[in-house]
């Protein structure tokens, strides 16, 4: 074979790959295996715990991860996002350089019950929650949102001028929260897509 | 203690098989050990750093008989091998035993100095500015030294355009490996195989080791040391960095190339504990096992005390274990016929990146062939193929 056959076909072959490389589609990775696949493009899911400008940080139950991504401002808190992208190194972790997100399920498209909410608080500290109980007691500001059995208890802070009756069935979109300086938990209406609904 | 003895031990003899196996590295077992390990132990930890120091002796052993490449010892093929068809096969693998034996007893000595130039002078901070223009400084040498620039400028780039072409290319088949192990196996070992004039291989001389040059050994610590700073830079560019200082005659390549994969692994390791920086798959792992104390002051920390012992554990055992190997081989390998051989050879390679690759692992090592053969046929020196990682970091710097 003459060389300009080698090269021909070394070139034809290289496309093929290339080609290849471009239909494969990522692999879908756990968040704990970052370091596994450093420089190459994965696809990972995960809850958005925490948004600082272009960063942001999701978890899947297991481990957390650091996502950069440009347009995350229609993203909350508590949404459950899919990334492709390309891990990197940033310092000492590893980072996801988001080429693509996709909302997989919004933070409020489902309803959590307060004692759920209590039993798995881990999983939505500092994420914005749906979650439906029964007025306790209400007072200027704030009120106690309660389960059906009167077990749990959570403080729910508001700017609503709404009033509610003590047992009235509501759902509370708010930002559940734990106070450091307290030791305590509580849901917050801090921003504009927070509310509070009544059931009829 | 007694742990530690028994756990360097039976990480020796877990990098003295893996090196014997061609396209099984270190990185594999260790990502295979984090399975069965969920909780932390220095006991793993201190089996991953010695098995990864004993695979670096043994890896010679496939190189010079097989003459089937891994990443670390894709240049070391060439004259390995070729010195097996000259009845020095024995030779070349006692001159890699002893050069790798030397590189950790010179890294040790380095290590100090290395800790305060890199922290104190932040010497890493200004080589990872650079990278770029070190590694077309290297890219440019290897070029413009070879008797043949324009064929050496056309195979340089058909290797890196390989090169680009499989580095998101995902060929992992039975077990997870990367696509540049066929890579390899094609631009150096299969042309080697292939176009090999021998028919058949000489008795080989059972001698030991001429004199190593020391500076065989200094040029292969310097290489490796900056190469285990850096992210994306593995110990087959610091082979090309080191043969940039260094050449020689093919004993001196072999001295300087195993020199390079040791203390490659030796400063890997070290780095952990210096820039707290992780730069392979296996020291990610040992991350994972042990909570790493940054080095800051004069004194090492414990943990870097017990991976060092374990280090001196493993390099001994793998030095007396690689020349016993390699004699024993040597001195049964003539009574086949070297066309037997080169089949044999083949197959293993076939093998290999079918096990570890699949079908497209297979297609990769055909188009790597066809290149590495068309840089025989085009008279290049083969470490220009070295293009296939090069150009993709080149890239990845811009």
């Amino acid at each position: 074979m003459s060389n300009k056959l080698y090269f021909l076909l070394a070139i034809t072959g290289i496309f093929i790959l290339y080609f290849l490389s471009c239909l494969q589609q990522p692999q879908k990775i756990n968040l704990q295996e970052l370091h596994k696949y450093n420089g190459r493009k994965v696809i990972v899911c995960g809850i958005i715990k925490n948004k600082i400008g272009n960063l942001l940080e999701i978890s899947d139950g297991k481990a957390r991860a650091k996502i950069y991504y440009d347009g995350n401002k229609e993203l909350e808190y508590g949404d459950e996002i899919k990334i492709v992208g390309k891990i990197g190194e940033y310092g000492n972790d590893f980072v996801i350089y988001a080429e693509e997100v996709d909302t997989i399920k919004k933070w409020d498209n489902d309803s959590i019950s307060v004692a759920y909410l209590a039993e798995n608080y881990q999983e939505f500290v500092n994420t914005n929650v749906n979650v439906t109980g029964y007025i306790y007691s209400a007072y200027t500001n704030y009120f106690y949102l309660t389960d059906e059995y009167i077990e749990y208890k959570i403080k729910v802070y508001t700017n609503e001028s709404k009033q509610f009756e003590k047992g009235e069935r509501v759902y509370v979109k708010a930002l559940f929260f734990y106070n450091p300086k307290s030791f305590n938990f509580c849901l917050k209406l801090c921003q504009d897509f927070h509310k509070v609904g009544k059931y009829d | 203690m007694i742990e530690l003895f028994l756990f360097s031990i039976l990480g020796a003899l877990i990098g003295i098989l893996t090196g014997l196996i061609p396209g099984l590295h270190t990185n594999n077992i260790a990502l295979f050990l984090l399975l069965f390990s969920q909780s932390q132990s220095i006991n793993f930890a201190i089996l991953i750093v010695s098995a990864s120091i004993a695979h670096t002796f043994s890896n010679i052993i496939p190189s010079t008989f097989v003459g089937a490449p891994e990443d670390e010892t894709a240049l070391l093929v060439l004259p390995a091998h070729s010195m097996l068809l000259e009845g020095k096969g024995y030779q070349a693998v006692s001159i890699s035993a002893i050069s790798s034996l030397l590189a950790i007893a010179f890294s040790f000595l380095f290590l100090l100095p290395v800790k305060i130039t890199l922290k104190d002078f932040d010497l890493y901070g200004i080589i990872e500015e650079n990278m770029l223009w070190i590694l077309i400084c290297i890219s440019s040498i290897v070029i413009f030294t070879s008797p043949n620039v324009k064929n050496s400028i056309i195979i340089f780039f058909l290797a890196g355009l390989l090169g680009i072409a499989i580095i998101d290319l995902d060929s992992s088949f039975l077990l997870k490996s990367s696509s540049i192990f066929p890579a390899l196996a094609g631009l150096f070992g299969v042309p080697a195989l292939t176009y090999s004039y021998k028919k058949f291989i000489p008795k080989q001389e059972i001698v030991e080791h001429k004199r190593i040059g020391k500076d065989n050994i200094l040029a292969g610590i310097f290489a490796g040391g900056i190469v285990s700073i850096l992210p994306g830079v593995s110990s087959a560019i610091a082979s090309l960095l080191a043969l940039s200082f260094k050449k020689g005659e093919k004993e001196d390549v072999v001295a300087t190339l195993s020199a390079t994969n040791t203390a490659t692994s030796f400063f890997v390791i070290s780095m952990l504990f210096i820039i707290f920086k992780a730069r392979s798959g296996y020291a990610i792992v040992i991350r994972d096992f042990v909570r790493i104390e940054e080095w800051e002051h004069l004194l090492m920390p414990s943990l870097l005390n017990y991976f060092l012992i374990s280090i001196i554990i493993s390099s001994i055992i793998a030095y007396y274990s690689t020349k016993f190997l390699g004699k024993f081989i040597a001195k049964n390998i003539s009574t086949i016929s070297y066309p037997v051989l080169l089949r044999i050879s083949l197959g293993i390679i076939i093998f290999m990146v079918f096990l570890f690759n699949g079908p497209i692992g297979l297609f990769i090592l055909l188009i790597s062939s066809l290149i590495g053969i068309l840089c025989l046929k085009m008279k290049v020196r083969r470490s220009i193929c070295m293009g296939v990682l090069l150009v993709p970091l080149i890239m990845s710097y811009l």
